[in-house]
């Protein structure tokens, strides 16, 4: 009876273990699925920007330039009398000016090719220097010998990294002044960024949009986040990016 | 050790102490058992801890030669306006006449370059 008893009880444990490990295991891959779907569409984001840029720029914007040039060289047509008419002709072609600019802003934010261009600190400066403007805050980038050499992919997600946490800063943290550090150190890029703030506390804020973005973003480089903020301290956050790492594939 | 975050300023004119620190500190910064703050020069130090609203920073470390005012002159000014900060100097030259004037002022501790971290950590919760 008592051996009935004990295998009965072995049954019901090793059970109970099984249904225990497959949940596990089930638990594992869900979340492993989720992690590789957050990356497709982090990439996809990426190409698809680049893709809608490259045919704003070669369809829009060329269509845009060639009509400039037509109203521009009516403006020699137009009778000095009729006053009209040639007031009409200024706000078209002011309207068509705000109309160049801005689609030139918005390439600007789909593609950032001044990161290509002029390397990563200077596209930080830029970026830093216009947001700056609209937002009274203060700015400062120290980079020391940040190398050019760093693969682009890596390069256009620290950008993006960078205005995403700019983008928090401005929204939510009061913060009167934003410093930043690029560094290249033992093969490793490393990006520091300060605000100083509200601060905010990180256990209630992991699963924002924002913040699970920029790690999705570190994770498919292969590198690691470390956020340290508290209510009334700021925002720091380091991040660090193996610059040889083989996952720097996706952008 | 209380079970609040142990808040730390750390100033020092060299930019890879900083890093160091951020990487040494790493594990506990991310488990919320530290938090660092950093200032490059005494002055930047000072400007920081006027802006905190609910003071509750407990430790500083603080470099003794820095271009400006130096280590020495901060630990004066934090011990005036701030007696229950605690105050430790760090320094690549052990100069007797810095620890005597240092020690006088009230810093709790010297910690020699390059700083061993692990014995910092140690010393720090022995203390918190």
């Amino acid at each position: 009876m008592e051996i009935i008893k004990q295998w009965i009880w072995q049954i019901i444990l090793s059970v109970v273990l099984i249904i225990f490990i497959l949940v596990r295991y089930r638990l594992f891959l869900l979340h492993k699925r989720q992690k590789h779907q957050l990356y497709i569409i982090v990439s996809t984001q990426e190409q698809e920007r680049q893709r809608l840029a490259k045919d704003l720029h070669d369809d829009l914007g060329t269509s845009l330039s060639t009509l400039r040039l037509y109203i521009a060289a009516m403006s020699d047509l137009i009778s000095t009398q009729n006053e009209d008419l040639k007031q009409i002709h200024g706000n078209a072609l002011q309207i068509l000016d705000t109309s160049i600019r801005n689609m030139r802003e918005h390439l600007f934010q789909l593609n950032p090719k001044i990161v290509e261009e002029h390397g990563l600190p200077s596209a930080i400066n830029n970026y830093m220097f216009k947001m700056s403007r609209f937002n009274k805050l203060k700015f400062n980038l120290h980079d020391s010998h940040f190398p050019e050499y760093v693969s682009p992919e890596i390069k256009i997600n620290i950008y993006r990294i960078m205005q995403e946490l700019v983008n928090n800063t401005i929204k939510y943290a009061e913060a009167k002044s934003i410093s930043i550090q690029l560094m290249y150190r033992d093969k490793q890029v490393i990006f520091i960024y300060e605000d100083d703030g509200k601060g905010f506390d990180n256990e209630k804020i992991k699963g924002g949009y924002g913040l699970k973005n920029i790690s999705t973003r570190v994770e498919m480089l292969g590198g690691t986040i470390c956020l340290d903020t508290k209510p009334g301290y700021g925002n720091n956050v380091m991040i660090e990016i193996p610059s040889s790492n083989k996952k720097n594939h996706v952008r | 050790m209380k079970e609040d975050i142990l808040k730390i300023l750390v100033v020092d004119d060299e930019e890879d102490i900083q890093l160091l620190f951020r990487k040494k500190f790493k594990k506990d910064i991310q488990e919320g058992k530290f938090l660092f703050r950093f200032a490059t020069s005494a002055n930047a130090a000072i400007q920081y801890l006027n802006t905190l609203k609910e003071f509750d920073m407990v430790l500083v470390l603080s470099d003794i030669k820095m271009p400006g005012m130096n280590g020495i002159d901060l630990l004066k000014i934090v011990k005036t306006q701030y007696p229950h900060l605690k105050v430790m100097m760090i320094t690549a030259y052990d100069d007797l006449k810095n620890r005597e004037d240092a020690t006088r002022l009230g810093a709790l501790d010297f910690i020699a370059k390059p700083v061993n971290f692990e014995a910092l950590r140690s010393r720090i919760l022995q203390l918190f």
